[in-house]
């Protein structure tokens, strides 16, 4: 039943899209290569503005324990990201019904997983756009030639096609199978956690100053080609407090291309014998009945606390998550992340941290990170929470709406529940980071209240934003889009608070750093040494301190009221 | 009157759903709803239980205007929609008490109304057993059980017999049939199922393409188009028809 219908051919954008991108950020990286305008840029400054001395130290000597890292890290991700999304498209079983329709085709088993694997080779262009924006500031820092770039794209999209052909194995081996509810909660759980790890990683690597020597991955020969692709020479130099250090890559760049070459023909040779092997005919239905025996004490004490009918739709919609298991391996998996820092703190001491000035340098980091933490904890934990809180199809909420004052009730349910569920994790998180980093936390009561009220607001932000912009099937794109509303909405407010209320004195940092950094004659220990003592004797007085949480709350509680209230509007006209 | 519409018009951005529809029910009656896929049958049906809101127009459910009295509304009537939507995993009987709290059910009424519909739509046994289990035609019970679980006094049936085996169907036919008899509930029954109309609706109305066409009791139309039954008054009105050509395509 339609008027003024607007009729319009499907074309292939994606592709083309991706192609494009590919070609755009190739042209990019060369023009960003010295050898062009930067080049003239970097020696205006070097030759006008800096101090000689300085200018001729950064011509010779140029750090490049970045483009190994970043390199690696590439690496892992053009290995990793197929097998991550065969898995989970396995576990989602979206496909299910449409591969019944092809096994009843005449091909053959081995015809169906070279059109799966032919089907990923989309993934390769994606892959090859988030490596080129890896890489961006290797090729504004060296000279990056025509086949630089290109030894650099063969070698991640080397790695991308044993990914996915290593994917398409993973795929079809448990879609055989016929994986139980326990197993798939352990792959989820499993990929949740790698996920997490890779984040993590990306993160300690793009700033790191020593590189990883995990010489038998696949991502690190990757990152040993980019290296020699980028450097032309397979000695590596990391500059650490000033101090430049020369060290052997290895194994060196050819070697590493050669290697990558060979584990890809392996891994090709494996599922070429797995495929001529493979049968589909062994899947078969597990039907399973769940019965439920009453309520525990913890929805009673629930019907009792919240009011009625918000007891009513609260309880149901934690039961509705609590009983899938995937939510509850999402829940465990938010607990890797301050584990990880936890476990990375060692290492981080001894490799990362060193020279004369290695106690500061380790302490000022790490309250940035911890400052960073708390902000990321605030933000992140419900927005890990409150999609999957969200009804899952249009259908519940056409139900829901029928009811009177459904949304309503559901919008506020929701924000209860991703404060019920956040608030164990906020807790756990906060005492394993304090447990990792003692001290410098400063008043873990007061760093704790801190943290649980940006989890309300920001718990408040997620389900008004998705409430604004509904998205019901897991795999949309739009909790992508919800997930970056969120992060800017909820970024910038946690960020103002936090600034406010916790640590006033951050603020000291800016301009202290800013003019310390501008005064290059002092010994580099004594310059780290001045800014901390800069940044924490700078006295900030209780007035102003009580006045910047008083700020903080209203700013968080304001936030969070107009969230929820234009989220239940939005929700109630939603058609 | 238990539902009356004036000029009620729908458009989806430039997309139309129902145009200019004037209708009405009186209490007690059953009143059946047709029209093939598309034509604006759920559309109407949301409207009145004050899902969405209409472009234009009035309605009044049970004499309660939908836009300015949207919970009034919601109070005296109940819904079974088209395509199940349901908490999958809640168990039935957990489904019911959420749906019977949500419309202010109070809880001893609540848990024995609960025991007898469940005990009515023959799952009485498996009311502990989550949702996710269910077939199609055990989750269209529980949402048939969950539209009257408040004792509404209008019920609107999108589809009810939609996925159900034949025995289930004939049980949904005897359940609209025996509520309509004993007590003054009205009955606003979306099908394009044929028989179940002709059987159980006191009067019908066909849609198509958003627009009301025809509006009587399945005889008095039966005799206006001179057809043997409601499928060829149907056809005749929607202006479709299968041709040997169709047939020759398939």
């Amino acid at each position: 039943m339609t008027s003024g219908k607007v009729l319009r051919r499907l074309r292939p954008v994606i592709p083309v899209a991706l192609i494009s991108g590919i070609i755009i950020l190739a042209a990019v990286m060369l023009l960003v290569s010295k050898n062009f305008f930067v080049s003239r840029l970097n020696n205006y400054f070097k030759e006008v503005v800096m101090m000689p001395m300085l200018a001729s130290t950064s011509i010779f000597l140029q750090d490049s324990v970045y483009v190994l890292n970043m390199g690696s890290m590439a690496g892992a991700v053009a290995f990793m990201i197929p097998i991550f999304a065969a898995i989970g498209r396995q576990l989602q079983e979206a496909e299910v019904v449409s591969r019944d329709v092809i096994l009843a085709s005449p091909l053959k088993a081995r015809h169906v997983l070279l059109g799966d694997f032919i089907v990923n080779l989309i993934i390769v262009p994606a892959v090859l756009i988030i490596a080129s924006f890896m890489m961006i500031p290797a090729a504004i820092t060296f000279y990056l030639t025509p086949q630089a770039i290109a030894l650099i794209f063969a070698s991640i999209a080397i790695a991308n096609l044993s990914g996915i052909w290593i994917g398409v194995m993973i795929s079809s081996y448990l879609y055989i199978r016929e994986t139980t509810e326990r197993m798939k909660t352990l792959f989820k759980t499993l990929l949740g956690v790698a996920g997490v790890a890779m984040g993590i990683g990306f993160f300690f690597l793009s700033s790191s100053t020593m590189p990883l020597n995990l010489w038998f991955l696949p991502s690190t020969w990757v990152g040993n080609v980019v290296h020699f692709a980028v450097t032309q020479s397979n000695i590596a130099i990391a500059k650490i407090n000033y101090l430049y250090i020369a060290f052997p890559v290895y194994p060196d760049g050819w070697t590493s291309l050669a290697l990558l070459v060979m584990f890809t023909f392996l891994v090709v040779l494996a599922g070429v014998a797995y495929a001529s092997k493979v049968s589909f005919i062994e899947t078969g239905g597990e039907e399973v009945t769940v019965m439920v025996k009453g309520e525990n004490w913890f929805y009673r004490a629930i019907r009792k606390i919240t009011p009625t009918p918000l007891n009513i739709m609260l309880v149901s919609q934690l039961k509705e998550f609590t009983r899938r298991m995937d939510n509850i391996a999402r829940v465990a998996t938010v607990l890797v992340f301050p584990a990880i820092i936890f476990l990375m703190r060692g290492t981080m001491q001894t490799n990362v941290f060193q020279g004369d000035a290695g106690w500061i340098s380790f302490f000022s980091s790490f309250t940035g990170v911890y400052i960073m933490y708390i902000m990321m904890a605030g933000v992140l934990l419900p927005i890990m929470i409150v999609p999957y809180t969200f009804v899952r199809n249009k259908d519940v909420l056409w139900t829901i709406k029928k009811t009177p004052a459904g949304v309503k009730l559901m919008v506020h349910a929701m924000f209860l529940e991703a404060l019920i569920l956040s608030t164990p994790l906020a807790v756990i998180s906060a005492v394993m980071f304090y447990l990792a980093l003692g001290g410098v936390t400063g008043n873990p009561a007061t760093v704790l209240a801190t943290m649980l009220f940006l989890v309300a607001v920001s718990s408040a932000i997620t389900v008004g934003v998705y409430a604004w912009r509904p998205v019901f099937q897991e795999r949309e794109i739009g909790h992508l889009i919800n997930f970056l509303i969120t992060m800017i909405l909820t970024g910038i407010t946690t960020g103002v608070m936090l600034i406010l209320s916790v640590v006033p004195w951050v603020l000291n940092l800016i301009p202290s750093m800013t003019v310390l950094n501008g005064i290059p004659w002092l010994p580099p220990s004594a310059s780290i040494v001045l800014a901390f003592m800069l940044v924490h004797l700078e006295p900030v007085s209780v007035p102003v301190r009580i006045a910047g949480i008083a700020v903080s709350l209203i700013v968080g509680g304001v936030a969070a009221y107009l969230a929820l209230k234009k989220g239940v509007e939005k929700l109630e006209a939603y058609e | 009157m238990a539902i009356k519409t004036r000029g009620l018009t729908k458009f989806y951005g430039s997309t139309l759903g129902v145009k200019d529809l004037n209708l009405e029910v009186s209490s007690g009656e059953t009143f059946g709803f047709l029209g093939p896929n598309g034509s604006g049958k759920t559309t109407t049906v949301r409207l009145l239980n004050c899902i969405i809101k209409p472009t234009s127009g009035t309605a009044k459910v049970g004499g309660y205007d939908i836009v300015s009295e949207p919970e009034k509304v919601k109070r005296i009537t109940g819904l079974l929609p088209e395509t199940p939507g349901v908490y999958e995993k809640l168990s039935a009987r957990e489904f019911l008490e959420f749906i019977g709290g949500l419309y202010g059910v109070p809880e001893d009424t609540l848990k024995r109304r609960i025991d007898e519909l469940l005990e009515f739509f023959e799952i009485e046994d498996r009311g502990d057993e989550l949702l996710e289990g269910f077939s199609k035609g055990m989750r269209q019970k529980v949402l048939l059980a969950s539209a009257l679980i408040h004792d509404p006094e209008i019920v609107f049936l999108d589809e009810p017999t939609s996925g159900l085996d034949p025995f289930s169907s004939k049980m949904v036919k005897d359940l609209v049939k025996t509520l309509s008899s004993e007590t003054n509930k009205t009955f606003f029954i979306c099908t394009h199922i044929l028989p179940l109309a002709e059987e159980v609706c006191g009067r019908i109305g066909i849609i198509d393409r958003g627009e009301l066409k025809e509006v009587g009791t399945p005889e008095g139309l039966m005799e206006k188009y001179g057809a043997g039954n409601l499928e060829e008054v149907f056809l005749q009105v929607t202006g479709r028809r299968v041709t040997r050509d169709m047939l020759e395509l398939v």
